[in-house]
């Protein structure tokens, strides 16, 4: 045996006679350190605690008569003989651990059951409470016990749990082990102190450089952070004579020579020569420690040494250099040197080695005598490991046992098995022959070569070809379809004749080049090729002509029309062993080559297909792979083959998920095809889920990922199959299906088993079958093999090899795929071997690329790889022309998407390229565009702006917007940006100009002349295929842009010009032009410039009002407008008499409202104006006001002119949600001043902009309503012709009016009625305000006046939803009379108590409740009658006339109530009030209603409160705001009720009045304020609780002194907040929920006020000032203290309750805004979906409902 | 680097095979021995009809 050196140290330094000792003792009194190992272990157990991996489980069989007393003393007296077993590490404070050790005591030692033993070995120890040795003592029988011993690592290793043995057996015999040398903490303390570390930490910093982890293939995919999860597999080993023989023979241990084993086969296994083992060494050099019990094992790693492929024999000698060297620098503790080393720390692995080997030659049999016991086995349970693979071999008698043990993350136990056997295997292997090489030996055992070379399943074949039996088809079913492209058929007997018809004329044998789009003709051709027993070669139209010409030069093929010229021969067909097509895959070497595929491997893999898919005539398969790409080879023939139908996609349609989602369903397709990153596209594509026909998926071309196969299947209905195969063997060799069970706990898709007659070996470099699990390269034998290369016989001859496994004289080919087979015998495909990579389904060789660089003249080398799914090339040398050359030569997916350019490329040691040091690129643009720097200075302004916006490094000149990411949204911005740089073009120019070159001479043209307002949306259509064209008019606001879903969606024939309304694109600073200039050139342009049948269409105010002038004009023109339709709008107009037009003007407040109000409503109804910066908005919102404007002018003058003026009809169209639009089956017939044609077209469940989630359904609306009488409707049911009416006919609208029975809507008839019925509420108004403040002034009780102000306010409000459904159905004018009765019938008994002076306050509760009810019932039916009097197209000036009024009297009852209060007296205001009914009565006896329709609910009350809090609490998220309103209601109501007694406690009653008015005056100015901010832009619910906050602290303000200036003061400011926090709420809603559902939600905060207000009124005033009066009377509890500030005596209770609750009401404000619920509410709750989203949603949802 | 040896089939298919290796059956070598692009060229000249025997037809 070889000293070490530093043995050999020891050794002389002991025979020189010096001291012996090298540790010395550390003092009594020295605090005792933890040597590093401890350290280490004591970090990994803060790091993870409780982990077992620490945990050492050690079992003793000892049989005989056993003395658990005696057995208990032995363990005792060991453990306080070592003091690390009575150690414990606690946490010294500072992060870093303490040592304490503990006074010896005795050990416990537990009587367990046989059952506890796993569990007691598996607990884990807390370091800090000690007890870190646990023994127990388990009876199996009376004379069979287990000593089971957990120990923590950080006390203990394996040398010392064998001393432990030892002395515990010794003691237990009655014997004394020998005194201790030295103690633990001294080595410990010496191991500090030894400094001496340089040296190792350089030796091994050397030794392990480049070492990489360990990568074994493993069962489960890798955790995201180590674990320590573990199991075991023990197995005899055998072999103990061969391998010590073996040893001996070559001067090594048994450790080196297993330790050598173990490193060549995980080499085998990982395919690395670079990685290291670790291995542990004793750590007790210095001898006195030969002695102790402590943690003193290190570990040093072993670098296996497998480059070369040695032999064994060579290899044992590498493994003794390296193992004797890691002894000699043992002296490093590990945990120093992973520190020294600072490796980047990689948290999935163990640091530097991830396999462990130790061989255990201590042994618990040797030499122990056990005083009368016998020593058994028993195998301790393992449930940790800390590495991922260990493998410990333990010498025992005339055995070696080995026991692997695993991470049971990353493998399974079948694995393990597996392992063991190729371990054991690979040792006899190498025993019986130590010079054969690593590579050489055999590691398969029987039963797991049958796994890995299964034989191919065998099916018998026809002798016939594919031609051949698609003739069979196309003779049996002549009249059935066989291919459908753009909706036309063509039949098998038409395929037949035409096909044979070609055929007849094509040589036989010939090749034949076909380059044709996808069509009819292309089909043909193929067929017609493959039955003349020709091959044909495709070449896709697609590529280069630079390659074009090379492959037809290559292949020497006859064009097809050459071939047809050639002259006919008999028709024979071909041969099974003929060639049927030749397709060109890419080269290595630069050039592609061409494949021939046979008939019989073409037949073979149909046949195949037929079988595993049955498809039938009821089938329609999708073809729409190029033709050029094998895939599309059993796209063509196998329906044809079959007697389904092929379903072509139009060229290009292949790159279009949603054409080939709308395909699929037109065609019910129920077999295609997709390349996964194309599936991926598709189902991110809306409604795929809608292709309900497909029944099977077939994905090929690329990896399929686990996650996408399963959002396929939990997608769509169809059977999913992951299919692999080169273009080198008949398109397919193998198949997996993809089902929900067995991709559970994959990442990637197998590629599965074989087809039939096909057979596929995963072998290693040495052709030998790869073991189970382990990498090796993918080969392909059997029936489906291509000929060779075409031409290309060194090539033919390096890919396809003599198949050692198939019959005689077979050949393989090479895939150069890297694979693996798994455990089934299925295969996993692992990527490519070498360059050649896929790229979205391509096969692309990373060689031709550069080979093509290398070619230009300036380039020294290249290297291309693929990042980031794209290609990037890494260029040496200089040549700017790189990219368009390639363009010239490749196809345009093989020119890299990112050129490097690198002063040289970065090698590996090795001298191969380093990929892994290539710098990572600046470009993320496509590669489907050739990189063209910008030129002009435009051009580069235009780039720089979409490079910022988009996030793209690099933008090309020729790069087209939307390819790279471009979208409406960015597509403002960048107006925007060009804007600011001084460029003017529109966002319309951005969709029109797509590429940085087109839209950059836009900004070139210093004057463009003045644009165009026509912008033709569509592709233009050819005059001769022309139907009829749209001219259509965006809404107010809306830019040109907003038709463009219309114009996608139209049918072809149809073209659609768009107007873009001078300022009203964004981008373009336009003035609005006057409405008749507008119009004038608009009409000039259309007469101009768009020919045949017009329509033209209009949107909303603006658009409609230009639409009909341009219809009139065009008319007036000469020129005939097929029709007018007119969307989401019906003629408006305001009152031009003096007075109403006034008043109008007053209540519209339209000088008032800020843009923010529009901008807010426009974001109600779902614009998209977040997408708007703000100047743009204001921009916008201006113009679109003014157009508005402009539009109602225009309307209000053509009314006045009272004439038909147009002759051609206008269709309404509306959506049924769009409350713009109510009365719609009314009020489309307004357009009868217009026209005598009108219809009504509904769209279910549409908003108000439905432009453009609605495009499809109006496409069919605009282009047939008109062309027929019929009243068409959506087979869906997404729409229909709701009514027509005709001025020469009768109208047939269902619910339409029945004629003009009874009188016209008009003004005057809804001012008198509006008048009377105002004076009257206000009357009854002043009536609920005086009566309270009556009972108060003749009680002075506060509980009385509370009571009342609830009678005067309950009554109605509960009565309010009955009231509601009665006013919806009977007579509102009936309604409005007899609550006018009833409201005046009340007023006028308590008038006449009040002038008999028999008044009591006991009358008054019935009749105030009488009023409140009757006062519903009026109000409610008079707000419901007002679109029946007024013409419906004042009604927006109407409304607005109404709640101008209701506001006035909002404003002025308390002033005036409080002021007659006090001048004439309860009396004079019931006369007044009694005067007002007879005059409301005697007005609404005296006007006949209008029978036309009045405002109803579209649901009850309930149904929207219901409704509304389904909606608040589920996906609204509105709850927090509705919950604080509830909250802050209960504090507030009871304040502003009790403004009033407050003021009456120290002023009179005309100070009342002041301070109504002051109340009055803060609503009003909240109401004025709201107007002209709109509310806050962006932190709405932060807002809203800063205007509580500013409400809170107003109310404070009334409490403070008795001043009336004071509490007017507080008055005006608490309803200025309460105006201003409603008016922010509504703003909140307006944004945060969809249009549809504002109804709902404001119908719960009435709810809420319901039932909060009357708690405050009735409850929380009374009682409170009840409660607080007597605290403030003169000598009240509080009258020194706070009554010294606020005032004493009667109402400074009150006083203080406005105190309180304003506090409270701070209070609840503060915790709000520390709530994320509230105070992040804007940015936690998204804007509500457009409104019109949500309908189409719903739509969606009832078409699935219904088919489903 | 190994070499390898020129192999054909009875269907006069070329190909290549590590020297030293046993012949898979149906496959006899041609004579030629060296360094693989040095095979690989002689196949490149002595193939010269590609098609498989069995299909050359008359």
């Amino acid at each position: 045996m070889t000293l070490t050196p530093t043995k050999r140290a020891l050794l002389e330094q002991r025979l020189r006679g010096r001291s012996t000792r090298t540790i010395p003792a550390l003092p009594q009194d020295a605090p005792p350190p933890l040597s590093f190992a401890q350290e280490r272990f004591w970090f990994l157990e803060q790091l993870a605690p409780g982990n077992t991996a620490a945990v050492i489980p050690i079992v003793l069989r000892l049989l005989g008569d056993l003395d658990a007393d005696r057995l208990a003393a032995a363990i005792s007296a060991v453990v306080a003989r070592h003091e690390p077993l009575r150690s414990r590490f606690v946490d010294g404070g500072d992060g870093r651990p303490r040592l304490r050790i503990d006074e010896a005591a005795p050990v416990p030692l537990p009587l367990l059951p046989l059952e506890a033993l796993e569990a007691h070995l598996a607990e884990p120890f807390d370091l800090a409470a000690g007890g870190l040795l646990r023994p127990a003592l388990i009876e199996v029988a009376q004379d069979d016990h287990l000593l089971a011993i957990a120990v923590h690592h950080i006390v203990t290793d394996g040398w010392s749990m064998d001393l432990f043995a030892s002395e515990v057996a010794a003691h237990y015999r009655g014997g004394t082990p020998p005194e201790l040398p030295v103690r633990y903490r001294d080595y410990a303390a010496w191991q500090r102190a030894n400094t001496g570390f340089a040296a190792s930490v350089a030796f091994w910093r050397d030794g392990l450089a480049g070492v990489e982890p360990l990568d074994l293939p493993t069962d489960h995919p890798r955790p995201a952070r180590q674990t320590f999860t573990g199991a075991e597999h023990s197995f005899p080993l055998g072999l103990r004579d061969e391998l010590s023989a073996l040893s001996r023979d070559h001067g090594v241990t048994l450790h080196m020579t297993l330790l050598a084993a173990f490193q060549a086969v995980l080499g085998r296994l990982s395919g690395q020569t670079e990685f290291a083992v670790g291995s542990p060494v004793a750590g007790r050099q210095p001898p006195e420690l030969e002695r102790l019990i402590g943690m003193f094992v290190n570990t040093v790693a072993v670098r296996a040494p497998l480059s070369g492929d040695p032999t064994f024999a060579e290899l044992l000698g590498r493994v003794k250099e390296g193992c004797l060297d890691a002894y000699a620098h043992q002296d490093l503790p590990f945990e120093q040197l992973v520190q020294e080393l600072n490796l980047p720390r990689d948290v999935r692995r163990s640091p530097i080695f991830q396999a462990l080997f130790a061989l255990q030659n201590y042994d618990e049999y040797d030499g122990r005598d056990w005083g009368g016991l016998t020593l058994g086995h028993w195998p301790a349970p393992v449930s940790a490991t800390r590495f991922e693979l260990e493998l410990y071999v333990k010498e025992a008698p005339g055995e070696l046992w080995a026991t692997v043990v695993y991470n049971t993350d990353l493998f399974s136990h079948d694995t393990a098995v597996r392992f063991a056997g190729h371990f054991r295997r690979f040792l006899a292997e190498v025993a019986a022959d130590p010079q054969r090489r690593l590579s050489d030996v055999d590691l398969l055992e029987p039963d797991e070569r049958a796994v890995v070379l299964p034989a191919p399943e065998p099916v018998e074949l026809p002798e016939t070809t594919v031609p051949a039996l698609i003739e069979a088809r196309m003779a049996a079913q002549p009249d059935a379809v066989a291919l459908t492209f753009a909706g036309r058929h063509m039949t098998y007997g038409e395929l037949d004749e035409h096909s044979a018809r070609l055929a007849a004329r094509i040589p036989r044998g010939a090749l034949v080049a076909v380059s044709m789009d996808r069509s009819f003709e292309l089909v043909v051709a193929l067929l017609a090729v493959l039955r003349a027993g020709a091959a044909y070669v495709p070449l896709d139209p697609e590529y280069p002509a630079e390659r074009l010409a090379f492959m037809r030069e290559d292949c020497a093929a006859l064009d097809l029309d050459a071939a047809l010229a050639g002259g006919g021969s008999p028709l024979e067909g071909p041969e099974p062993g003929d060639i049927a097509y030749v397709i060109y895959t890419s080269g290595s070497t630069g050039r592609p080559k061409g494949v021939p595929n046979t008939h019989r491997g073409l037949l073979n893999r149909l046949d195949w297909m037929q079988r595993r898919f049955r498809i039938g005539p009821g089938d329609a398969v999708l073809q729409k792979t190029p033709a050029g790409f094998d895939v599309s080879v059993w796209e063509f023939f196998w329906p044809l083959m079959t007697g389904a139908r092929l379903v072509l996609a139009e060229p290009g349609g292949h790159r279009d998920a949603e054409y080939l989602r709308d395909l699929i369903r037109a065609e019910q397709v129920t077999t295609l095809h997709f390349v996964p990153s194309m599936l991926a596209v598709f189902l991110a594509t809306e409604d795929v889920a809608a292709c309900t026909s497909l029944r099977t998926i077939v994905c090929s071309g690329e990896a399929l990922p686990a996650d996408l196969a399963r959002r396929c299947v939990a997608t769509l209905p169809a059977e999913l199959h992951n299919l692999y195969g080169p273009t080198e063997a008949a398109i397919d060799v193998s198949a997996w299906r993809c089902d929900g069970d067995a991709l559970a706990g994959r990442a990637r898709v197998p590629i599965g088993a074989a087809v039939q007659n096909v057979a596929l070996y995963v072998l290693d470099e040495r052709l030998r079958p790869a073991p189970v699990g382990v990498p090796g390269q993918l080969y392909i034998a059997g029936v489906q093999l291509a000929t060779g290369y075409l031409g290309r016989p060194a090539l033919t001859a390096e890919k396809f090899r003599p198949d050692p496994y198939g019959p005689p004289g077979s050949r393989m080919y090479a895939t150069g795929d890297a694979a693996r087979r798994l455990p089934d015998g299925t295969i996993d495909f692992l990527g490519r071997l070498d360059t050649q990579v896929k790229l979205r389904g391509l096969r692309i060789e990373l060689g031709e690329i550069e080979t093509a660089i290398r070619a230009r003249p300036g380039v020294e080398d290249a290297a291309v790889v693929v990042r980031d799914e794209r290609l990037v090339a890494y260029v040496v040398g200089s040549d700017d022309d790189v990219r368009p050359a390639l363009k010239r030569s490749l196809p345009d997916y093989m020119v890299p998407a990112a050129f490097v350019r690198l002063d040289a490329l970065p090698l590996t040691p090795n001298g191969k390229l380093d990929r892994r040091a290539l710098p990572a690129p600046t470009v993320t643009r496509s590669a489907a565009v050739a990189f063209a720097e910008p030129a002009t200075d435009a051009e580069r302004l235009v780039a720089g702006i979409w490079q910022e916006l988009l996030g793209v490094e690099k933008v090309g000149a020729d790069d087209d917007f939307f390819d790279l990411g471009g979208h409406s949204l960015v597509a403002t911005q960048v107006v925007a940006r060009l804007r600011k740089a001084g460029g003017g073009v529109s966002v319309l120019d951005v969709f029109q100009y797509k590429t940085v070159r087109e839209l950059a001479r836009l900004l070139s043209e210093p004057d463009r002349g003045p644009r165009r307002l026509l912008h033709e949306l569509t592709r233009p259509v050819p005059p001769e295929q022309r139907l009829a064209s749209i001219v259509a008019v965006p809404y107010g606001g809306g830019s040109a842009v907003v038709y463009q879903p219309l114009a996608d969606a139209l049918p072809a024939g149809w073209s659609l010009h768009a107007v873009a309304i001078p300022g009203q694109d964004i981008g373009v600073r336009e003035e609005a032009l006057p409405f008749d200039e507008l119009a004038a050139r608009l009409t000039a342009e259309v007469l101009e410039r768009v020919e045949g049948p017009l329509v033209v269409y209009g949107h909303c105010g603006v658009g409609s009002s230009v639409a009909v002038e341009l219809a009139r004009r065009l008319e007036a023109a000469g020129r005939t407008v097929e029709a007018v339709y007119i969307g989401a709008v019906f003629p408006f107009a305001r009152p031009t008499g003096r007075f109403s037009g006034l008043l109008a003007k007053l209540a519209g407040r339209e000088a008032l409202l800020s843009n923010r109000v529009y901008e807010n409503w426009l974001r109600s109804m779902g614009v998209e104006m977040a997408e708007f910066d703000r100047d743009e908005a204001d921009l916008i919102i201006r113009n679109m006001r003014e157009h508005t404007r402009l539009a109602e002018e225009y309307f209000t003058g053509l009314f006045a002119e009272h004439r038909a003026v147009l002759k051609a009809p206008i269709v309404s169209v509306v959506g049924s949600q769009d409350t713009q639009t109510e009365f719609y089956r009314e009020r489309y017939r307004e357009w009868h001043f217009l026209t005598g044609t009108t219809a009504l077209v509904v769209l279910d469940e549409a908003g108000h902009f439905f432009l453009k989630y609605r495009a499809g359904e109006l496409s069919h609306i605009v282009t047939e309503v008109h062309g027929t009488d019929e009243r068409l409707r959506d087979p869906d049911g997404g729409w229909e012709v709701a009514a027509r009416s005709s001025t020469v006919e009768h109208a047939d609208g269902p619910d339409g009016p029945d004629g003009p029975d009874g009188p016209e809507p008009s003004l005057g008839r809804f001012m008198a009625v509006a008048a009377g019925q105002l004076v009257s509420i206000v009357g009854s108004a002043l009536t609920e305000f005086a009566i309270p403040l009556w009972i108060y002034l003749q009680t002075g009780s506060l509980v009385r006046f509370a009571v009342f102000a609830v009678l005067g306010l309950v009554p109605g409000m509960l009565v309010a939803p009955f009231a509601g459904a009665v006013v919806d159905r009977f007579d509102r004018r009936k309604v409005m009379l007899g609550g006018d009765l009833a409201a005046g019938a009340s007023q006028a008994a308590l008038l006449a108590l009040a002038l008999t002076g028999t008044l009591r306050v006991s009358h008054v509760y019935g009749l105030l409740v009488v009023l409140s009810v009757a006062l519903t019932f009026q109000r409610l039916a008079f707000s419901s009658a007002v679109p029946q009097l007024v013409p419906k197209r004042y009604l927006g000036h109407a409304n607005g006339m109404v709640q101008l009024s209701f506001g006035a009297g909002q404003f002025l009852v308390p002033l005036v109530a409080a002021g007659l209060m006090a001048t004439v007296g309860l009396r004079g205001v019931l006369v007044l009030d009694v005067v007002s009914y007879v005059v409301a009565v005697g007005v609404t006896l005296a006007v006949r209603f209008p029978r036309t329709l009045a405002w109803a609910r579209r649901e009850t009350f309930w149904q929207e409160v219901v409704g509304g809090w389904r909606y608040a609490l589920g996906a609204g998220s509105l709850r927090p705001v509705l919950v604080f309103f509830a909250v802050l209601n209960l504090f507030m109501t009871p304040l502003f009720l009790l403004l009033s007694p407050l003021v009456l406690s120290f002023a009179d009653l005309g100070a009342v009045a002041r301070v109504s008015m002051a109340g009055g005056l803060g609503a009003v100015a909240g109401g004025l304020l709201m107007s002209f901010w709109g509310g806050p832009r962006r932190h709405r619910v932060r807002g809203m609780l800063l205007v509580v906050l500013g409400l809170a602290l107003s109310s404070a303000l009334p409490g403070l002194r008795p001043s009336e200036l004071l509490v007017a003061a507080g008055a005006l400011g608490m309803s200025l907040g309460l105006t201003l926090a409603n008016g922010v709420y509504t703003t909140i809603v307006q944004v945060k929920v969809p249009q549809r559902f504002h109804g709902r939600v404001f119908a719960v905060n009435t709810v809420i006020a319901f039932s909060t207000i009357p708690i405050g009124y009735a409850v929380v005033a009374p009682l409170g000032s009840r409660l607080l009066d007597p605290l403030l009377a003169p000598h009240g509890a509080l009258a020194g203290s706070l009554g010294a500030l606020i005032g004493t005596g009667p109402g400074r209770g009150t006083a203080l309750l406005f105190l309180l609750l304003a506090a409270v009401m701070v209070a609840q404000v503060l915790v709000s805004l520390r709530l994320p619920s509230l105070a992040r509410f804007d940015e936690r709750v998204p804007d509500a979906a457009p409104d019109d989203l949500i309908g189409a949603q719903e739509r969606q949802r009832r078409k699935e409902q219904a088919h489903g | 680097m190994d070499d390898y040896v020129v192999v054909r089939n009875d269907e006069e298919q070329y190909s290549i095979w590590p020297a030293g290796d046993p012949l898979p059956a149906g496959w006899h070598a041609e004579g030629v021995r060296g360094p693989r692009q040095e095979c690989l060229d002689h196949i490149d000249r002595v193939w010269t009809d590609m098609r498989p025997a069995g299909s050359r037809g008359a």
